[in-house]
């Protein structure tokens, strides 16, 4: 996502949702902060379903071959560095700010990402609250601020 | 700017308004607190599943 279109989310979000005619705007930087929490939330929810829908599919493999389970071991991976990723990314929202939240976010959602999409080419239904928890971590990592 | 950025763009945007509008009323004093940050697992349960894949494929090979 382009910074451009960032700056399109940000404005669609705040004139749909903080009555900017006429209203007096909330303080930017926590509405940046919520909005960074927000990111964070979606993309946990997008590890929690994945990491669910992962273990649902693996458990329907009554006789799984070795492809089947590197691919797997790949995906599990990739959910454990998410994990690990995200662990840093909430650290950062809880106060600690060593280390910078946002290539961790980045991460994140680049490895949720590439799951999804290998499970889903694999027949296993991907919910659109994961597409969409992603796209606003992506969105928000972006940022370089975080 | 893709046909994809527009439209996460505008996923985001819909997603965030009423976060963003919560916010505002929680600054003005006229609503709750925002919800807190979500909570991770320890343990994926995808490890144990994949733990438990590859004693099925021990057991069968």
């Amino acid at each position: 996502m382009s910074i451009r279109a960032l700056i399109l989310c940000i404005a669609l979000a705040t004139l749909t949702g903080c009555g900017v005619f006429g209203g007096q705007g909330p303080d930017t930087a926590a509405v940046v902060e919520r909005s960074a929490a927000l990111a964070f939330n979606g993309a946990a929810v997008a590890l929690e379903v994945l990491d669910a829908r992962e273990a649902a599919y693996l458990d329907t493999l009554a006789h799984p071959t070795q492809a089947d389970l590197t691919a797997a071991r790949a995906r599990v991976a990739r959910l454990r560095r998410a994990r690990d990723a995200l662990a840093i990314v909430r650290a950062w929202l809880a106060g600690e700010r060593e280390a910078s939240a946002g290539p961790e976010l980045r991460d994140a959602a680049a490895a949720l990402r590439l799951v999804a999409e290998e499970l889903k080419s694999r027949g296993v239904v991907i919910p659109d609250r994961v597409t969409e928890g992603l796209a606003l971590a992506e969105a928000f990592a972006k940022v370089g601020a975080l | 700017m893709s046909p994809r950025d527009v439209e996460t763009a505008l996923v985001a945007a819909k997603v965030l308004a009423p976060v963003i509008a919560d916010t505002a009323k929680w600054l003005k004093g006229e609503g709750p607190k925002p919800p807190a940050l979500a909570t991770l697992p320890d343990e994926l349960q995808s490890e144990l599943a994949l733990a438990q894949a590859e004693l099925r494929a021990k057991q069968g090979g």
